[in-house]
């Protein structure tokens, strides 16, 4: 595959997730604490690592391959811990907003 | 009591909302500013949070002839009619949602300013309070305005 071809895919992936970084920290002024503020917080910062794993990617091609699977390894599981905290806190919305 | 259940005031009920013909107080009094004619008794329960003997003062207040089940579904959602003495008591809602958040209330304020002025719409604007606070500002104090919220309606 064409290095230009991967080179874009990795900058737009970039772009969008330092936009998610940017609505993520522009709602928090929203939300001073509560259910969904004390959980806003946590998820800022898995979007603020995911946004530096971003920019390291080009990097990451210069890591020993243990390294590299370990650092793959470690993006995995905090994408699942970030879903996890995401899915129980839509669950806990649908409970209060259906009290 | 079944939890499918829905209430609705009957004129007497009106009447002593309006007017404090019958010297309904404190929980019972309460208790008819909840039914609304669409809450069902579980719907109700959440509503009144804390309010443990609510199906006992329901059945007090049917016996009386202040409340009855509605036979054939929930009613429309009820218009209301404007009442002189809520813009008072809108006001202590105000104070009191300003003493629970200091310089957190501006949201909460703006809800209750624009709540209609009738008891169903301060009602529903205390629970649209509560669940908005519970979320993004602090559940202890949404529990804590609510109950000072409902002990300034039940004196309605």
């Amino acid at each position: 595959m064409s290095m230009n071809v991967v080179f874009a895919v990795e900058f737009a992936a970039v772009l969008a997730m330092f936009y998610a970084l940017y609505m993520a920290v522009s709602l928090k002024g929203e939300m001073q604490g509560g259910i969904i503020g004390r959980n806003w917080t946590f998820l800022v910062s898995l979007v603020g690592l995911f946004a530096a794993g971003y920019v390291a990617m080009p990097f990451l091609g210069r890591l020993s391959s243990e390294v590299l699977q370990l650092v793959v390894a470690v993006i995995f599981l905090f994408g699942a811990v970030y879903v996890v905290v995401t899915i129980n806190l839509i669950r806990r919305i649908i409970r209060i907003l259906s009290e | 009591m079944n939890p499918g259940i829905v209430f609705a005031r009957t004129d007497k009920g009106r009447e002593e909302l309006a007017s404090r013909k019958y010297h309904l107080q404190g929980r019972r009094r309460l208790a008819l500013i909840l039914v609304d004619g669409h809450s069902d008794l579980s719907a109700l329960h959440g509503k009144a949070a804390g309010f443990d003997d609510l199906e006992a003062v329901l059945e007090g207040l049917m016996r009386e002839g202040f409340i009855a089940p509605v036979a054939d579904g929930p009613e429309p959602l009820p218009v209301g009619i404007p009442d002189t003495a809520i813009a008072p008591v809108k006001e202590r809602l105000i104070a009191a949602a300003e003493q629970v958040l200091g310089d957190q209330a501006g949201r909460i304020v703006r809800i209750l300013q624009e709540a209609p002025d009738t008891c169903e719409g301060l009602e529903q604007a205390v629970i649209r309070c509560k669940k908005l606070m519970e979320l993004v500002i602090d559940e202890d104090k949404a529990a804590e305005l609510k109950r000072r919220c409902l002990n300034i309606l039940a004196t309605l």
